[in-house]
């Protein structure tokens, strides 16, 4: 079995489950070569597309998963970000919601509906959509706690 | 009428039958009405518990549950299923503020329930009670509660539901008033008679609680717990329809957004 895994994140596999990591900017899927995955992870990347590349990143993910097999996305909360702001409380974790950094700069931000929309458009069943709390590790060291929407979708053709 | 019947022709759902309390529709066909028009006026959990009735001794995998005062949205039923869950609920909102939808979360430090409330648009998730005016519930969800409790006679002669694995020990048969003894309830319980036709008690309003808490705490019991999904929104009639806007208003207006 196989894992797909964008983005920083920490995985523990099962004994004979392999775990591959990608770019998100550069995946190209092929099924004859690499098989299917049965999971793929995708944390605090999918912002670093622009807009008109989502769609397909997530058809290709759809095509790349076994029947059953389930995408898990993690996206900065657009909504408590625009809250931050409007509210005038917003903090460099706002800011980075909405921009990212230097090295992954952000080219949108999304809600929970849209993310669950986008997820639909590309033929997944959206099994979960909650809130969780992302801890980050900044090159300092220091611990940030990142809200996010969490989506598990499934691919049941 | 017409969102059952858009089921049929854009989602991937046959109707196999409608069991109603008290219907303006024939009483033929797919229509199955549990009573007269007086029924209307019993109590839900009665009704709820006849419908369920009717519901287990047939065939149908799923059975979808929509209050008359709830409005569910085109594809309702598809959308549900589309979750991929056995127990999942719309999203309908409570009728006097703060408007919030009626599914609750129970909290662990006292055992009561506390609503669902500021949650993002389009969150799909579990919850530990959800209101029966727009929800799907598979058949295995009503046959595990089944198997896996026993149900005695209270001393009133009501019917109480336990958990198998939390009885233990044989029911006598000396009677006993209730009494409190160090915090403790006691209270005498018999075995339900073999003659005794009432059925399975899924739904009952106790305690001052909706019938549907009820349910939950049961399906809860056998790992079973609702979820509710928020893009399934209906609206709530009383008076006045109730719609997520108002909901929505409200919270902008608690926030300082509005």
């Amino acid at each position: 079995m196989k894992i797909a895994v964008f983005g920083n994140m920490d995985i523990e596999a099962d004994s004979g489950v392999e775990v591959r990591r990608f770019e998100i900017t550069s995946f190209y899927p092929n099924e004859k070569i690499d098989g299917l995955y049965y999971r793929i992870f995708v944390s605090n990347c999918i912002p670093e597309l622009p807009r008109e590349a989502v769609m397909d990143f997530l058809k290709k993910a759809h095509d790349a998963l076994e029947v059953n097999g389930e995408i898990i996305v993690q996206v900065p909360m657009a909504e408590f970000a625009a809250k931050q702001l409007f509210t005038n409380k917003a903090d460099p974790i706002t800011y980075y919601m909405l921009y990212g950094t230097d090295e992954h700069p952000f080219r949108a931000c999304y809600t929970m509906l849209q993310m669950r929309t986008l997820l639909a458009r590309a033929k997944f069943n959206v099994k979960e959509a909650t809130e969780a709390i992302l801890k980050l590790t900044t090159t300092d060291g220091e611990e940030l706690n990142l809200p996010v929407h969490n989506l598990v979708a499934v691919r049941n053709d | 009428m017409l969102m059952l019947l858009s089921e049929e022709k854009s989602g991937n759902i046959e109707i196999g039958q409608l069991r109603t309390v008290g219907s303006a529709v024939p009483d033929h066909n797919k229509n199955n009405i549990i009573g007269d028009s007086k029924r209307r006026t019993r109590l839900t959990d009665y009704n709820r518990q006849e419908v369920t009735k009717g519901f287990l001794s047939g065939e149908a995998e799923w059975i979808f549950w929509m209050d008359d005062d709830t409005a569910p949205p085109l594809n309702a039923i598809t959308g549900l299923l589309h979750s991929g869950h056995d127990f999942v609920a719309g999203a309908y909102f409570m009728t006097a503020e703060p408007y919030h939808p009626i599914a609750y979360r129970k909290m662990p430090d006292n055992g009561l329930y506390a609503p669902i409330y500021n949650y993002p648009d389009g969150a799909l998730m579990q919850v530990d009670s959800v209101g029966f005016g727009c929800t799907l519930v598979h058949r295995s969800v009503y046959e595990k509660i089944r198997d896996a409790h026993t149900v005695f006679e209270r001393h009133n002669g009501a019917l109480l539901v336990v958990p198998n694995d939390m009885v233990t020990g044989n029911v006598g048969d000396d009677y006993f008033e209730p009494y409190v003894k160090d915090g403790v309830y006691y209270e005498h319980i018999k075995a339900k008679s073999e003659d005794d036709d009432r059925q399975f008690p899924f739904y009952q309003l106790e305690h001052g609680r909706t019938e549907d808490h009820y349910f939950c705490e049961l399906a809860a019991h056998v790992g079973v717990k609702p979820w509710l999904d928020t893009t399934v929104v209906c609206t709530h009639y009383k008076t006045m329809p109730t719609t997520k806007d108002n909901y929505t208003e409200f919270l902008l207006k608690e926030t300082g957004l509005a």
